[in-house]
């Protein structure tokens, strides 16, 4: 199993498991019919016995197969370039959320195009400002969305 | 019916409508160009600006998208050997070697053409089998609609690709994702905040699921390698060429009807269907795979074919049959419209107007191909990476133009986030996005069901239409554990070997 895969399916099973557990809190049916926890709770199940299923064939496969090769793009120095993606998306929508809408996705996307995507700042800067105007036009100009 | 279908043409033929559907074309047939852009985020970004349109124009802007973005996947897999979309995959095999011999306009062409013929087909046969269904569907119940729901997921988890384990995990977590929020009796579910209190929003679910992934994909897994666009060379395409692929051409599209109108198989495998059919039967058979233009027709007709079935089980029974109609569903949902058979009682003038709209796209395809021809070698050419800002910039803030709410752009993140290790990983997200839009279907009719019947699970089979989606379900479910078997079997022969 891929650490991605076991990462997935883990939060997968946590997710689940949450889901179970509140829904046992919730009226499960009446003598007509069922109640609001009838599906997660069922759904809740069915998906984790699926997972239990996969992690099951994943272990069986392991025990019969070759001793498996690195996989490419599932080491670590792969992963740490997506990660700071998702944790440079995260800062920027927190950062929303202090008060300028634009600002921190202006610099988010400066970032993205310099550091990821391999521009040269000056680029990036370029790029980004034509898209912010692009879509400050669309947005706060043509559809009077306000966006500071 | 004439009264009413000549006011939905007047409807129709405004401005806005016309604008709508004329950028949907050719901004479908750009981003489908690109190798890298789908034609299911060509949708899924446009989902937001729909917010501010009526919604007949955002539909049309839809399904002109749609079919643009279809069309444009056939450029650059003739132009650089790449196709732009899946469906269109099966087009390089003959169009880039016409590329080398240096017709790739002729190939272009054939395309268009093949594309438009499928198109029009396919929306006729939308008009004429989308109402009776429709009709039909009127009359059965809460049972009939929750078999039909399970057929549907069933279908879509099972045929969408990767295993039929991971499919059904990915429906489940659709399912449970759609418990989020009020239920059809006013009971809060693992509501904890009050922005869960409605349930999680379909646009930033779909778009976090869809678009967002793809953004990380496009950063990360980038492909300089793009080959450089050939040159259109020769671009006329004679009758008698034309003529010698017409049977492929109506063939095709029956195909791309039939296979269309089912959840869950699509264009693809309609499109490499067709190419095998056409092979068959044409006797220039050694042709194929060296330049054949009868394999362009085959294909292009098939896959475009698709285009207006996928929507004759949405708009008839409110069953997506793919991601892109699923999309849809959902931009049928954010205008207040609810397909199924009462969207035909309700709202029957909207329903002339979608059918007339889309037959007019299907000339505006032809009339945008026919223009833009000559910028396609630069449309194939644009570097991927330098998309990836516009997308995210266009995915976030559309997100938050919606409602100002932060909360839906966090449900945007973290289902980017989900979405792109379930792009790692193979895990096919077709049956989430329709577990997730059904679910609260799915649930009302199990429930509306169970309580007619007192509780009684054999009410699911007192009807023959019940009986038929259980025989299909048992079927298909057969069907993939089949083919499933066979596959580890060849893999543990080949470990061995």
């Amino acid at each position: 199993m891929k650490p991605s895969e076991i990462v997935l399916l883990a939060g997968l099973a946590v997710f689940s498991g949450v889901l179970l557990w509140n829904g046992l809190d919730m009226p499960y049916g009446s003598a007509q019919s069922f109640g609001p926890g009838y599906i997660p709770l069922n759904i809740a199940v069915v998906t984790l016995v699926l997972i239990a299923l996969l992690a099951a064939r994943a272990l069986a496969a392991r025990r019969s197969a070759p001793p498996a090769q690195a996989i490419p793009g599932e080491s670590l120095g792969a992963v740490l370039p997506v990660v700071a993606v998702i944790v440079l998306m995260a800062a920027a929508i927190y950062a929303m959320s202090l008060g300028s809408v634009l600002a921190p996705l202006g610099v988010l996307m400066v970032l993205l195009s310099w550091r990821f995507a391999g521009h040269p700042p000056l680029k990036s800067l370029f790029v980004s400002a034509a898209i912010l105007a692009v879509i400050y036009a669309i947005f706060s100009l043509w559809l009077k969305i306000p966006l500071i | 019916m004439w009264n009413e279908l000549l006011f939905a043409f007047q409807s129709v033929a405004t401005l806005a409508n016309v604008l709508a559907m004329g950028a949907g074309i050719l901004g479908g047939v750009v981003i489908g160009a690109i190798p890298g852009m789908t034609g299911t985020m060509a949708v899924t970004l446009a989902l937001p600006f729909t917010f501010y349109m009526s919604p007949v124009t955002s539909i049309l802007l839809l399904v002109a998208l749609y079919k643009g973005s279809t069309y444009g996947g056939s450029i650059s897999a003739i132009l650089v050997k790449t196709p732009g979309t899946a469906s269109a995959a099966c087009t390089v095999l003959d169009g880039w070697p016409l590329a080398q011999q240096g017709k790739a306009g002729k190939a272009l062409n054939m395309a268009l053409v093949s594309s438009c013929i499928g198109d029009f087909l396919s929306n006729i046969s939308l008009i004429f089998l989308a109402a009776p269904l429709a009709l039909l569907a009127l009359r059965v119940g809460p049972p009939e609609y929750f078999m039909l729901m399970a057929f549907a997921l069933t279908m879509v988890a099972s045929i969408s690709g990767g295993s039929l384990l991971l499919g059904v995990v990915s429906a489940c977590f659709g399912l449970l994702l759609a418990t989020v929020g009020e239920d059809m009796y006013g009971s809060f579910r693992f509501a904890m905040t009050e922005d869960m209190k409605s349930g999680l929003s379909v646009a930033p679910v779909l778009i976090g699921l869809f678009a967002l992934p793809e953004l990380l994909r496009l950063i990360f897994f980038r492909d300089d390698g793009q080959g450089q666009a050939m040159k259109l060379g020769d671009n006329r395409l004679t009758l008698s060429e034309f003529r010698g692929s017409l049977k492929s051409i109506i063939r095709g599209s029956f195909i791309g009807v039939v296979l269309g109108a089912i959840p869950g198989i699509g264009p693809s495998s309609a499109a490499f269907f067709s190419y095998g059919e056409a092979r068959r039967a044409s006797p220039n058979r050694e042709n194929f795979g060296k330049g054949e233009l009868e394999g362009i027709a085959a294909s292009e007709s098939a896959n475009n074919g698709c285009c207006g079935a996928t929507m004759i089980p949405l708009l008839a029974l409110g069953v997506p049959g793919d991601v892109i109609t699923g999309v849809m569903l959902g931009a049928f949902m954010i205008q207040g419209l609810t397909p199924g058979p009462l969207l035909f009682q309700n709202n029957l003038n909207e329903v002339y107007m979608l059918f007339i709209g889309m037959m007019f796209s299907s000339v505006l395809l032809f009339g945008a191909g026919k223009i833009t021809v000559r910028f396609f070698s630069h449309i194939a050419r644009i570097p991927q990476v330098l998309l990836a800002p516009i997308v995210l910039m266009l995915c976030i803030y559309g997100i938050y133009s919606i409602s100002s709410s932060m909360f839906d752009v966090t449900v945007l993140l973290i289902m980017g986030a989900v979405g792109f290790i379930m792009l790692l990983l193979d895990i096919p997200p077709a049956p989430f996005l329709i577990a997730f839009i059904l679910g609260p279907m799915f649930e009302d009719n199990l429930r509306r069901a169970l309580a007619i019947s007192r509780g009684d699970p054999s009410i699911f089979f007192h009807s023959v239409i019940s009986w038929i989606f259980a025989g299909l379900i048992v079927f298909f479910v057969g069907l993939t554990i089949r083919r499933e078997w066979q596959k580890s079997r060849e893999n543990r022969a080949a470990r061995n070997a």
